[in-house]
């Protein structure tokens, strides 16, 4: 029988790499990130293309304040803000991730 | 529940224009339930005995926190501010989602009307104590000041002309509300969700406006003319957090 | 694996042998002239068609889907019990059309020259392109158990596990059953479509009964110890179904327990595993799973059934030029959901526009988040962000699964989210 995905022993060093990518506080600068447009683009599935879930009861995020959107990823990720889901996702990413992601939820009208 | 001399004589006023609303309803096919006077003062009956410790617990429990922020006082645009709303206001409003009366069906509302499903009146009267002990929203941080100063003459003054009667007569000087305890505060509100409510009574989609008054108020009012007020008000939230 | 399975796998031919093409230097096309062909119009295919217009306007992007209607598997499980319709799955290419300038051919890809960079289609012209993205979704193996195949499924024993007629067929089945009748659900080995989609059915069937058959009850035989969010739903079928009690609604028959399937009998629903001998009024088989028919005539599969890729790009490891995303594709610890082939076409996108123009592909990001009901006012979530390390796709650690708690706020939002996620994903793809 094939492997499942979920029983795959992910690779130590792999995972160790990750964990070092993930944590806000020890993050090399030259670790490639994806862009803002990148990691936006897949958040467009719950928070709609370009973040305009407008009519939506999943918040809205195109054109949404560059600070707010940090400090609430931030709040998400460190378990200071209550949520549903997003305290699961905002561990996912770094403070650069966050911030770049910001930028481009930021400039969309 | 008492009302206020004005507002009665504006409710006979308002019957014509309730009727058209309701016969726009009617077409829709969806049946429109609507508060009786006399059976929304009975519901509210335990309003003020909410107690704010449990409340708060619940606010928690609940995950209301998950959208209307820590303490009630929305954290973005995304979602409306809680706080600084008297009792009576917040358990009527649980009460119109568990009962269908905002019906921004598969919108916004809809999660307002699953969560109500949860809550029973004391539980209701609890949260709605402790929004009440909270400060008032202060300014959202996207409030546009131009806009702003656009809506406050038809907050303050009405237009006659359109049969508008001035918001600040109902909702407060200062927007920190109202002349009866069921008349929502509306400083600092969010005006993402001021404009939304406002659309939804002039589609005749929130029913819960006991005579159907803000409904006959929002409808002459322009798309310009909502977004104007909701800037208006929600940059009276600074001050209305000075106000007990 | 099974020989019968292996046998067939072989006969598809496994086309590692074929060349790797040269193709034109690509830093010389420009968005503006080159050509990208995505074929398949499912989940993959459209988010690709859609996203690559976002990022290139110019370019020119023809997508080859038969049906005209597509029909999502999401929330089918909710077309079967009746919560919606089957029109409100079903999607038309209109906007893509419309909105985004794609050329939307109704035709079946049967074959390609990578070499000259053509595909052909059954009925129309080849098409050439400067990039092929392929998201054929995914085929079932039948032959594994004596007694089940394809006549079968489509008759008797539907696995409604492409959305369609055999949803109707299950549908039709469950309203059917006699009172205090047996669901019995097979649910499939590693690695298949949707790894919490047969526990989800089973959910839905469960509570349909409470209203419609409140004798009934449901049977999953399952050759695997685990599945996916296992632990929420279990906790929700304790709550909702009496799971673990002798009136339990639902009964799961893991491997361990003899959950294995033998042989079945199609004409009298007999189905024999190695637990024992079960005969059930519906069966629900979901047989073993490999990548859609196309990639195999198309020489894009391992020798597992599936099309092994660049992880950075979706560039297939066999065909240069060829991206291949979706259920088919291989992506390591990502599950085989919509919402992984809706991700997975953006960094092929990504790839596709930073080729095109000569650069260096960017950093990939994905995500995957499965909703599930356990009950129409119960969901239970599975989230988690993945990267690319090593060429492989990881799943970062932080914990993805919803959390069991005494709230009953928590479940029925993660349903109420639900429901606005299949809203906003399906126009992420589709409008
Ligand atoms: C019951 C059920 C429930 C599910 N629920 C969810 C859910 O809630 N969330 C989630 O994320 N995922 C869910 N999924 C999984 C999801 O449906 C798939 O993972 C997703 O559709 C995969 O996308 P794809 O593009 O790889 O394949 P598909 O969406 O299947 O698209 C493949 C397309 O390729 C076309 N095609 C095939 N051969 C050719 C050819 N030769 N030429 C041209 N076109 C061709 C097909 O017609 C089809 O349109 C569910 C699945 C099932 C079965
Ligand atoms: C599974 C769906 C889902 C995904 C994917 C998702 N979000 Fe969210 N997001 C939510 C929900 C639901 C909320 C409301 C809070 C809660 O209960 O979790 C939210 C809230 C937010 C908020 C707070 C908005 C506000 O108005 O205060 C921000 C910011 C945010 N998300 C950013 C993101 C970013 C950035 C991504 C991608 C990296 C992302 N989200 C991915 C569902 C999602
Ligand atoms: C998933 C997000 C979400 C959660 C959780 C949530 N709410 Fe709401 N709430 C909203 C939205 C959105 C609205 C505005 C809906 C509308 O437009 O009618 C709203 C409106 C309200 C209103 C009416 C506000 C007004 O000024 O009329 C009250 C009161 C309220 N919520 C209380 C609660 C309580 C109490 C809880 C917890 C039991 C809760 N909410 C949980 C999103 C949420
Ligand atoms: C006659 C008294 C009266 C006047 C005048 C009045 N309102 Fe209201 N307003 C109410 C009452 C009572 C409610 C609560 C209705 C309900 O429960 O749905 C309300 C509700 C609202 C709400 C919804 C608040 C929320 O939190 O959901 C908004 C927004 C609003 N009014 C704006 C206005 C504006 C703008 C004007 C002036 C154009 C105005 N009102 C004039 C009595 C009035």
């Amino acid at each position: 029988m094939l492997p499942s995905p979920h029983q795959h022993p992910v690779r130590l060093t792999a995972l160790l790499a990750t964990l070092a990518m993930a944590s806000g506080a020890a993050i090399s600068s030259d670790i490639p990130i994806a862009t803002g447009k990148m990691i936006g683009d897949t958040c467009a599935s719950c928070h709609g293309t370009r973040g305009r879930s407008f009519d939506e009861y999943m918040p809205s995020l195109a054109g949404i304040n560059r600070d707010q959107l940090v400090q609430a990823m931030q709040d998400y990720r460190e378990d200071r803000r209550a949520s549903v889901v997003m305290n699961r996702i905002a561990k996912g990413y770094n403070d650069r991730e966050i911030l770049a992601v910001a930028e481009y939820f930021s400039r969309i009208r | 529940m008492n009302f206020h001399p004005p507002l009665a004589a504006l409710l006979v006023a308002v019957t014509c224009l309730a009727t058209n609303v309701q016969a726009q309803e009617r077409h829709n096919a969806v049946p429109m339930p609507e508060w009786e006077p006399a059976q929304l003062e009975q519901a509210l009956a335990k309003a003020t005995l909410g107690r704010a410790e449990e409340g708060k617990r619940l606010h928690h429990f609940l995950y209301c926190s998950a959208c209307h922020g820590d303490n009630g006082t929305s954290p973005s645009r995304n979602w409306p501010s809680l706080t600084g709303q008297k009792p009576d206001y917040v358990m009527k409003t649980l009460l119109d989602y568990k009962q269908n009366m905002r019906r921004d069906h598969y919108r916004k509302a809809f999660v307002m009307t699953k969560v109500s499903s949860l809550l029973d009146d004391t539980q209701m009267a609890d949260l709605a104590a402790y929004y009440a002990s909270q400060p008032a929203p202060t300014v959202p941080p996207q409030t546009q000041g131009k806009l702003a100063r656009k809506g406050a003459l038809l907050a303050t003054q009405g237009d006659a002309k359109r049969g508008i009667a001035a918001c600040a007569g109902c909702h407060g000087e200062q927007g920190e509300s109202g002349v009866t305890p069921d008349t929502p505060a509306l400083a600092g509100q969010t005006p993402e969700y001021f404009i939304q409510a406002m659309k939804m009574y002039k589609q005749g989609m929130r029913t819960s406006d006991v005579g159907g008054v803000m409904r006959m108020f929002a409808r002459p009012l322009s798309d310009a003319e909502i977004t104007s007020l909701a800037h208006y008000y929600a940059g009276l939230g600074s001050r209305g957090s000075l106000a007990p | 694996m099974h020989s019968s399975r292996r046998d067939f796998l072989k006969s598809l031919g496994v086309a590692g042998a074929l060349a790797l093409t040269s193709g034109p230097a690509l830093a010389r096309t420009r968005s503006r002239t080159a050509h990208v062909v995505i074929i398949g119009g499912g989940i993959g295919g459209a988010t690709a068609a859609k996203y690559l217009r976002l990022a290139a306007p110019q370019m020119r992007i023809t997508l080859v889907e038969p049906v005209r209607r597509f029909i999502t598997c999401l929330r089918s499980t909710d077309v079967v019990v009746g919560h919606m319709d089957l029109d409100d799955i079903t999607f038309t290419y209109d906007a893509l059309r419309a909105k985004y300038g794609i050329r939307v051919i109704h035709d079946r890809a049967v074959g390609f020259d990578p070499q000259k960079k053509t595909v052909q289609l059954l009925e129309g012209f080849p098409l050439a392109y400067d990039k092929l993205v392929v998201s054929p979704g995914i085929d079932f193996i039948y032959g594994d158990v004596d007694g089940y195949d394809q006549e079968a499924a489509a008759t008797t024993l539907p696995h409604a596990w492409k959305a369609g007629p055999q949803t109707l067929l299950l549908q039709k089945q469950l309203r059917a059953m006699p009172q205090g009748g047996t669901f019995l659900l097979v649910a499939p080995p590693n690695p298949f479509r949707c790894p919490p989609g047969p526990y989800e059915r089973a959910s839905l069937v469960a509570e349909w009964m409470i209203r419609h058959n409140p004798t009934g009850k449901v049977v999953i035989l399952d050759p695997k110890d685990q599945f996916t969010k296992d632990v929420p739903f279990k906790k929700a079928w304790e709550r909702l179904y009496g799971y673990n009690t002798p009136q339990s609604r639902i009964d799961w028959i893991s491997a361990s327990n003899g959950g294995k399937v033998l042989k079945v009998d199609a004409a009298s629903r007999t189905v024999t595993a190695q637990a024992g001998t079960f005969r059930a009024d519906v069966v629900n088989y979901i047989p073993p799973q490999r990548a859609g028919t196309l990639a195999f005539r198309m020489g894009l599969t391992n020798r597992e059934g599936w099309c092994p890729v660049d992880r950075h790009t979706f560039e297939s490891s066999i065909v240069k030029d060829v991206h291949v995303i979706g259920d088919a594709a291989v992506a390591d610890s990502m599950p085989k959901s919509g919402y992984s082939a809706n991700s997975q076409a953006k960094v092929a996108v990504q790839a596709i526009a930073d080729l095109i123009e000569g650069r260096t592909p960017g950093e990939p990001s994905m995500i995957n988040v499965c909703y599930s009901l356990a009950g129409e006012h119960y969901g239970v979530s599975i989230a988690d962000i993945f990267k690319v390390v090593d060429n492989r796709i990881v799943k970062l650690p932080a914990s993805g699964v919803s959390p069991i708690t005494e709230s009953p706020a928590q479940p029925l939002l993660e349903a109420v989210y639900q429901r606005n996620w299949h809203r906003t994903f399906a126009n992420d793809c589709f409008a």
